[in-house]
């Protein structure tokens, strides 16, 4: 049990009829990664969400266009209204490069200054029982008219790919 | 059955919920591209997908489609970005609902390994049976 992250009761919501710990017939042992996906504090906050829908974007797009070498590519993602960013990862075709996501109307950034992409790369296991996903400590909403910039750069002399997906849900019903 | 007395609680549907696994598998052609592959949902069953692994003899990009029918990515997204392994299956949030007798995550592949390319993914999560 010392080994299992310590979760506040008070950031549960028990009335989710997803949430596994208010549910006695969803153990963890039925499924440890959908258990652990389920009571994700973030992801249970998430659901409250109304008409809240999963979305990924791959940035760029095409996810195989290249940047050209010692360049820096600003991406604007095309984003839905209502857009909440809580994870993120990110490959490329070099040994590595440097990335940054900005809100474009608040100016506010995920990363304190531009981020090797080693640090999130899918190749590595992410954030524990989540897969290739590395999650924000606090999802980030680009309320309209905001939307994700992706900066992408290439600190190599050759061009490659540098690649970033951004894994959101959007918030249809927001009234 | 009038709405009013669906509503009530005494009415309400029950459940039982179970771990459920739906496997999709495809034997891709150098560079090909199959378009809204049906991955069906069971008809005694909603199915809650919680998260992704799987395994390939190649690469390739994917996508899929939600509940509403829309796509989940903005673009095909590579395998090596996004499809989990078994013991770290990539989590799927918030999890969507598949209801039971839907075609489900309707999937997208193309292949990039420009030879034969063996797909296996598993789409795992919750089963919701329904029983009254």
């Amino acid at each position: 049990m010392l080994t299992r992250p310590w979760i506040d009761p008070r950031d549960v919501d028990w009335t989710d009829p997803l949430n596994p710990l208010r549910n006695p017939g969803w153990q963890q042992n039925n499924n440890p990664y959908v258990w652990a996906a389920l009571k994700d504090p973030m992801l249970q906050a998430l659901r409250q969400g109304k008409g809240i829908e999963p979305r990924l974007y791959v940035c760029p797009d095409p996810n195989s266009q290249t940047i050209p070498g010692n360049s820096t590519y600003d991406y604007e993602v095309p984003a839905e209204p209502n857009c909440w960013l809580f994870a993120l990862n990110a490959s490329g075709s070099g040994t590595d490069f440097l990335l940054q996501i900005t809100d474009s109307v608040t100016g506010a950034k995920v990363f304190s200054q531009p981020t090797p992409m080693s640090l999130i790369n899918s190749n590595l296991t992410g954030t524990s029982n989540r897969g290739k996903l590395f999650f924000l400590t606090t999802p980030h909403l680009f309320e309209p008219p905001s939307y994700p910039v992706v900066r992408l750069i290439n600190t190599e002399s050759t061009a490659k790919v540098c690649a970033v997906n951004l894994f959101t849900c959007v918030e249809y019903d927001t009234a | 059955m009038s709405p009013s007395a669906s509503s009530s609680p005494a009415n309400q549907p029950t459940y039982v919920e179970e771990p459920a696994s739906y496997l999709f598998t495809i034997t891709l052609t150098g560079s090909s591209h199959v378009d809204s592959i049906a991955v069906n949902i069971d008809r005694d069953s909603d199915f809650l997908l919680s998260g992704i692994n799987g395994s390939s003899t190649g690469a390739y990009t994917l996508n899929f489609r939600l509940p509403s029918g829309r796509l989940y990515s903005s673009a095909e997204i590579k395998n090596t970005d996004f499809i989990g392994t078994a013991n770290q299956p990539t989590s799927i949030g918030p999890p969507p609902i598949y209801r039971a007798g839907s075609v489900g995550p309707q999937m997208t592949l193309t292949d990039t390994s420009t030879s034969t390319n063996v797909v296996n993914i598993l789409f795992t999560g919750i089963r919701r049976v329904r029983t009254t």
